[in-house]
């Protein structure tokens, strides 16, 4: 029999002995790998369009100042790692360089860590390269394996080893990627050109790895329609709990906007929707179970329900027009401040409607809550420094 | 510092399954996975003992150890009722719902065999049924005729045994029910079933 102690896995490069298993014929498996069973992409083929970027909508100055660093940093092979807050437009930062790429017949990637931001952006990459032909590969959805632009999560990435030219990962610091070793060794796997991160709170490690490679930092701090970040409002519990929360929802609801209430666990989301239901009509609950997430996410940008509560999943890509949140248990310990940000940053998306208001509910103000409070005014402040128009 | 079978993890034991049992599989954090909902449940005839239902974190972990073959889950399933089984049915022949030879063969075990091997009882693989078979590949009432396909092995002897019979999942009863057959005719003594989980249509009904 083997020893687990000398086994490295040829696939993920996993040799912890607790990630090794012994099997039925007493031979040691990966236990890290197992679910990254499945097809791998055939060898890339170009569609042969002529691809060219159409953005209907123009760039902010600081935008473009961005755009034009990234797409100089990557033609020369140089990986980039692109810090800008929630909100800032941070897709579009990458758009010329794609464009790069693509009007060469390379093959470029879009990867996230989460299946809703997958199927958010590939209609909006598709818009900006309409010439284009482009996947989303993700869970359930993977028979198309191949195209000119790839959106998939970073689960999927296995299937395409030194595959891309370009490739991107947007939200590093997002659950699952963030720690997750397998996942890294599969995305450097599958780069065969450069790649460019994007991050509003990059940490230490990333930026480490990244001076590896000899990669640049390249930051916006401007949210896209130039306002500032909504500063969070902390507000503890009063005598009643929960009740504040109503009266602060059913305030919202009747000025009519939109508004997402978080909750740090599912067995809470259900909890509080329930209670909330016998006060406020017209909501829902959405928790990373339940099988109708998606229509009730649909059902919700759509406007036909007016608020959800529901879990960190939703914490990121998904926009919708002047959205307000509420974070019950804010001082809830699955909270980090940089999670606390990216919440935060929800709230008024769309340009036109930036007066988003953002509220921490907590039993009691906890460092990281404050400190989040903290971030999101300093940042306010620098891009103030920055001056640059308020409207384009 | 123990190391959990299913997460993976590290752990300090904390609980009294780990005071008391040494080779406890799973950590704090698993072991509140487990579904604690044991019931009786009536299908296609056969009354079988249901220790939990086909969702949650333990359904996950069984399609891992069935799809993507983590073997060293095999001893999960059965916690942490193993031990009290073994002194129940003490005499009883375990046998289990079978795999076709061809899906154990590409699985490289059969995994019902590796969950059985956590009794401590006499085991024997008696029951075996033809390839094309798989359930995942059969409609309703394709499955319903499986029921009929299910049969001993050549050379088992159970005549006057009391007989344990061990399912994964049990969803509408039909291969519970072609085992009884096949082991009541082979000349078994008395049948009692249990099912890991209980995929239910009216149970799954009520929840969502
Ligand atoms: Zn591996
Ligand atoms: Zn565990």
């Amino acid at each position: 029999m083997e020893r687990t102690e000398d086994f490295t896995c040829p696939r993920c490069g996993n040799s912890d002995p607790d990630g090794i298993g012994i099997g039925p014929t007493g031979k040691p498996y990966c236990r890290i790998c197992l679910q990254y069973d499945g097809r791998e992409a055939p060898a890339f083929t170009p569609s042969g369009q002529r691809i060219q970027l159409s953005l209907t909508y123009p760039l902010s100055p600081a935008q473009r100042t961005v755009s034009n660093q990234v797409l100089a940093a990557v033609t020369k092979g140089q990986p980039v790692l692109i810090k800008a807050v929630t909100g800032a437009g941070k897709t579009e930062l990458v758009y010329a360089a794609m464009e790069h790429f693509l009007s060469r017949g390379l093959a470029v990637g879009f990867a996230t860590p989460r299946k809703d931001v997958v199927i958010e952006l590939e209609p909006r990459i598709h818009e900006a390269f309409p010439m284009a032909t482009i996947t989303s590969v993700y869970g359930e959805h993977t028979q198309v394996l191949s195209a000119d632009i790839i959106v998939l999560t970073t689960h999927q990435l296995y299937r395409y080893p030194n595959y891309f030219d370009l490739l991107i990962l947007d939200e590093i610091d997002a659950f699952p990627y963030a720690g997750n070793q397998v996942l890294k060794h599969f995305f450097r796997r599958s780069v065969k050109g450069v790649y460019i991160l994007l991050s509003a709170t990059p940490s230490q490690t990333d930026l480490e790895e990244l001076e590896k490679d000899k990669g640049a930092v390249i930051t916006l701090d401007i949210r896209y329609h130039g306002q500032p970040l909504p500063v969070p409002q902390i507000r503890l519990y009063g005598p009643f709990g929960k009740l504040d929360i109503i009266a602060c929802l059913r305030d919202f609801l009747s000025a009519g906007k939109p508004c997402f209430v978080f909750a740090p666990t599912i067995s809470r989301v259900r909890r509080l929707a329930d209670l909330l239901r016998l006060f406020c009509p017209g909501g829902a609950s959405v928790d990373s179970q339940d099988p109708d997430r998606e229509r009730k996410i649909a059902d919700f940008k759509a406007g036909k329900l007016s608020y959800l509560v529901c879990t960190a999943v939703l914490e990121r890509g998904v926009t919708v027009r002047d959205l307000q949140v509420i974070v019950a248990d804010a001082d809830h310990p699955i909270y980090d401040a940089a999670a606390l940000i990216q919440i935060a940053g929800r709230a008024g998306r769309k340009s036109g409607y930036e007066d988003g208001e953002v509220i921490f509910f907590c039993h009691r103000e906890e460092p990281w809550v404050k400190e989040a409070v903290s971030t999101i005014e300093e940042t306010n402040h620098h891009a103030a420094m920055q001056s640059v128009p308020k409207k384009i | 510092m123990r190391l959990c079978r299913a997460c993976l993890k590290r752990y300090e034991a904390g609980t009294i399954f780990h005071f008391f049992d040494m080779e406890c599989p799973l950590c704090n954090t698993c072991l509140r996975q487990i579904d604690h909902r044991v019931h009786f449940r009536v299908a296609d005839g056969i009354r079988c003992l249901c220790l939990g239902y086909y969702e949650g974190k333990m359904k996950d972990y069984l399609i891992r150890y069935k799809e993507s073959l983590d073997y060293e889950l095999r001893t999960i399933f059965l916690y942490p009722y193993a031990t009290l089984l073994s002194l129940i049915f003490a005499g009883c022949l375990a046998v289990w719902a079978p795999s076709s030879p061809a899906r154990i063969k590409e699985r490289g075990f059969d995994h019902m065999e590796g969950i059985a091997s956590n009794l401590n009882l006499e085991r024997c693989a008696a029951l075996t049924k033809p390839d094309g078979t798989e359930q995942k590949e059969m409609g309703r009432q394709g499955r319903l005729a499986i029921s009929d396909r299910i049969t001993l092995n050549p050379g088992v002897d159970i005549a006057g045994r009391r007989i344990l019979l061990l399912d994964d999942v049990v969803s509408t009863g039909a291969t519970l029910a072609g085992c009884h057959r096949a082991l009541l005719s082979a000349g078994a003594r008395s049948i009692f079933t249990i099912c890991l989980m209980d995929n239910d249509e009216e149970h799954s009904k009520k929840h969502f």
